[in-house]
């Protein structure tokens, strides 16, 4: 899928959120979309999810039914247990069966067995009860299981521990690795890149896609140029 | 089939927030054992009595509709579970339907309690009762669910849903008790799925107009919600 020259501005807003912005989603990569908070990579998420209304050219677009989209803090029911959040996620999306749904089915998703004793764990736990950051990795080995084509990950590391971060990076991780999928993966955290060997990393400042490099050279081109979210990337990453 | 993990999940939902039966099962109980209070365990013109239940078996209809269709819809968009779970179903048609069968089982256990009660209390024939309050929910409930889709389509925010479908539950109230002009059924639900029990159990007062004027009015709720199906929104307004 490719989009090419997108303007777009919120109805009752003057400010552009998208200047002649142009992105290519290379099928079966990962592609980072780094930005500071408010540049709009979650309105850039919608705009791939079709989401909305623009007027610029999108080549060989991607039916909605063959996307997921991961969506930041969705509040879900305090009160449903693990089990019951998999059947609502993976039975909703009608690719399982409530009788085919256990703890052992996330096992291809992880190398390490304590993430598997820890599935089995929030299994039977009510969803209120788990950390924020249970909740978020667990929502997220639920949609690595589902099979779509494009996968959209708003943040999905934001809030989390450095050690549950890790494994979600992994999980998400799998998905290009052995299934071939093409995922995009909006943060500004950047030691999330680091469980990642073969992405692209795209860097969004004032409506515009100013960096377009692989996992080789983008490090190289932010150092080149001198905005200045380049120079805070540069710093967080030497940092991390 | 993933409507059902759906229903389930919205049927947890419902039973959670226990406080709505009070409006939609204890007001109907409250006011046929006062307004009925005198024919209460004597032999009584039955006529009377069933159309006082089958007013608030309308009303019932009328509330879980309210309550269930458009509104939730706009609170479900607000929290973006619509545009979560539109990625993972695959089509907002499978949402919808979810939510029209969770509230119509609950309506049906509803309208069981207040049938099974108004039998004890009143001597009425309870399997008339319970065939008769079935196929006014049958037919009354699809139209009228329809119908408040339109609140999904239109920009307004959850803060505003609340206190304006309990402003426009007392309105249909008011002008159903004044029964200030037949037409007004139009804009009237608690009207419409009342006449509809007039024409099904009360075939002296049947009159040709009334069952056009009937048929007209179902199909322009089902027109509503169908052009509401067209114009739904996913987006929550707070973020554009």
């Amino acid at each position: 899928m490719k989009i090419e020259h997108l303007n777009f501005r919120y109805r009752q807003n003057d400010r552009l959120i998208f200047d002649d912005l142009s992105f290519n989603l290379v099928q079966g990569k990962t592609h980072f979309l780094l930005g500071m908070n408010g540049e709009g990579k979650s309105t850039l998420l919608d705009a791939f999810a079709g989401l909305l209304n623009v007027d610029a050219a999108i080549l060989n677009p991607i039916q909605r039914n063959e996307i997921l989209y991961q969506i930041q803090g969705v509040p879900i029911l305090s009160t449903i247990k693990g089990k019951d959040l998999a059947e609502l996620i993976l039975c909703g999306s009608g690719q399982y069966r409530s009788g085919d749904l256990s703890p052992e089915m996330c096992s291809e998703l992880f190398d390490d067995p304590s993430a598997l004793r820890k599935i089995t764990y929030l299994w039977d736990m009510q969803y209120g009860k788990m950390s924020p950051g249970e909740r978020r990795w667990l929502t997220i080995v639920l949609y690595c299981l589902i099979d779509k084509s494009l996968y959209l990950f708003d943040e999905p590391t934001a809030g989390v521990d450095l050690y549950s971060g890790m494994q979600i990076a992994q999980s998400i991780r799998r998905l290009q690795e052995r299934r071939g999928k093409t995922v995009v993966y909006a943060t500004h955290q950047l030691q999330d890149l680091k469980w990642f060997e073969d992405y692209q990393v795209h860097v969004l400042d004032k409506g515009k896609i100013i960096i377009d490099e692989n996992e080789r050279h983008w490090i190289q081109a932010c150092r080149e140029n001198k905005m200045p979210i380049c120079v805070r990337i540069i710093d967080e990453w030497e940092m991390s | 089939m993933n409507t059902f993990p759906l229903v389930k999940h919205f049927l947890r939902v419902m039973m959670y927030y226990k406080i709505n039966l009070i409006f939609t099962l204890g007001v109907p109980i409250g006011s046929i054992i006062y307004t009925m209070r005198p024919f209460i365990f004597h032999t009584s013109d039955q006529q009377i009595v069933q159309n006082h239940v089958f007013y608030w078996i309308s009303y019932m209809v009328v509330l879980y509709a309210i309550i269930n269709s458009g509104p939730s819809l706009v609170v479900l968009r607000e929290d973006q579970f619509l545009k979560m779970f539109l990625f993972i179903s695959g089509n907002v048609c499978s949402i919808i339907y979810a939510k029209y069968i969770s509230q119509f089982i609950l309506l049906t256990l509803s309208v069981l309690i207040l049938d099974i009660l108004s039998c004890f209390l009143f001597d009425l024939p309870i399997i008339k009762l319970l065939i008769q309050s079935f196929l006014l929910i049958i037919l009354s409930s699809p139209p009228i669910f329809f119908l408040f889709l339109f609140f999904a389509a239109l920009r307004l925010r959850q803060e505003t849903m609340i206190p304006l479908t309990n402003i426009l539950i007392f309105c249909f109230i008011f002008m159903s008790v004044n029964q200030i002009n037949r037409a007004l059924s139009f804009i009237n639900p608690i009207d419409y799925a009342f006449q509809i029990a007039r024409f099904l159990f009360d075939g002296t007062s049947i009159h040709g107009f009334q069952i056009w004027l009937s048929i007209t009015i179902t199909c322009f709720y089902l027109f509503i919600g169908l052009f509401s199906l067209k114009k739904i929104q996913f987006l929550p307004i707070f973020r554009n």
